[in-house]
């Protein structure tokens, strides 16, 4: 038996972590909530993009609102500061000291009857959503697996590991929820 | 610090009791995964006789590295980059590649819908020697992904592989020689105290993925 033979001989399927058989494992896992300490000006910027970028995906992806590419940091710096500032909290809370980066940042407009499918973004070491403009009525994110809800303020930051499951239920208010979620990675080495 | 040696401060870096976090950011959430699909017994591969022979000697060649004692295990242990320096270490890090990249957790795919399979390198490896009385503390290996152990010399008696988080009790899976274990990485474990007079034969690694 060769490599090849080896990883077949696993036999393949999805469902390792949906299989009747799989084990339920009850871990901690941290979720973090801290004021981003953006200004307002820096705030109109990032929702003047987002609106200006609109529905880029269409609803095809798990979220099911307006999104905006997913490389935003890409050709807007704003996004990357935002990013930025994820890291830095990130840092903070890992197990152990490690050089990490921003792989992923987008922007999205949550409107009346929008909402997220349950998902996670395994192998990212951390995700985070920075909430730009929500309302007090506005869909928190939910983490299914841990029955928690975090209601959304406006100018926090949430992160939390990438292989946490969560989503957003439907919006119900007429208000915009904007926000921009991003992952985390490790830093890229070259072989 | 570079990436290559970020992981290898896991050890110093894993609180002494096992807890990844600070309790006021901790929330408890359950999580499925199916421990008993990634059991790989590789002792049909044609290399593995040879392969164990080598690792074994590769072990002692390099000797216990943390002499001091700062790691989760008690037992002897050599250093965190053993596929760097011997080739045996490599092959089998291939191997527990082969694995984990055949279980994906997720599907990744390019902007244009077609399949990106997700690569995975062997972050860090290391040997380890349990005699009578050794022990490792519950702990994880999260920032990695995927986290493997591999058994060079080991029998049903010898001490388990403990999964203690599991609801309803702890899993456990009894070591045989030539069996791989790849299991992601968050996931708590430990190794109860080693009770037989004979040596329980370990390598354990990390792995993690190359980003596009």
């Amino acid at each position: 038996m060769g490599l090849k033979e080896l990883a077949d001989s696993v036999n393949r399927r999805p469902e390792l972590s949906r299989h009747p058989d799989s084990q339920r494992f009850i871990q901690s896992f941290p979720i973090i909530k801290v004021k981003a300490s953006f200004d307002k000006e820096f705030d109109e910027e990032l929702i003047f993009i987002i609106q200006g970028q609109g529905d880029t995906q269409r609803h095809k992806t798990n979220v099911k609102a307006d999104m905006t590419d997913w490389f935003m940091q890409k050709q807007h710096p704003q996004f990357q500061m935002v990013g930025d500032r994820a890291i830095e909290i990130a840092r903070k809370n890992s197990p152990h000291d490690l050089e990490m980066e921003l792989y992923d940042c987008w922007g999205a407009i949550y409107k009346k009857n929008d909402w997220t499918k349950v998902h996670d973004h395994w192998p990212h070491v951390w995700s985070f959503v920075y909430y730009i403009q929500c309302g007090s009525n506005d869909s928190p994110i939910q983490f299914p697996d841990a029955d928690l809800s975090i209601y959304p303020i406006s100018g926090e930051i949430v992160i939390f590991p990438g292989w946490v499951r969560h989503k957003v239920p439907l919006q119900g208010d007429d208000s915009e929820r904007i926000i921009v979620s991003g992952n985390i990675s490790p830093v890229k080495i070259s072989f | 610090m570079s990436n290559n040696s970020a992981l290898s401060n896991l050890a110093s870096s894993i609180k002494p009791s096992g807890a990844m976090f600070h309790e006021e950011f901790t929330t408890k959430q359950a999580m499925h995964y199916n421990i008993p699909r990634m059991v790989v017994d590789m002792s049909a591969m044609d290399e593995t006789k040879e392969l164990n022979k080598e690792l074994e000697f590769d072990i002692r060649d390099c000797g216990d590295n943390f002499a001091g004692r700062n790691s989760s295990a008690s037992c002897l242990m050599t250093k965190w980059d053993m596929h760097k320096h011997y080739e045996s270490f490599a092959k089998l890090g291939k191997a527990a590649c082969a694995v984990a990249e055949s279980g994906a957790l997720a599907v990744r795919t390019h902007a244009d819908g077609t399949n990106n399979p997700i690569k995975l390198y062997v972050q860090e490896t290391w040997g380890l020697i349990y005699t009578k009385g050794h022990t490792t503390k519950a702990h994880t290996h999260w920032p990695s992904v995927w986290s493997y152990t591999y058994c060079v010399n080991g029998e049903q008696c010898c001490a388990p592989l403990v999964f203690p988080s599991v609801e309803g009790g702890s899993y456990e899976i009894f070591p045989a020689t030539s069996q791989l274990i790849v299991f992601p990485s968050w996931i708590n474990h430990l190794v109860p105290e080693h009770t037989c007079e004979h040596e329980r034969i370990m390598i354990s690694g990390n792995l993690d993925v190359i980003w596009d």
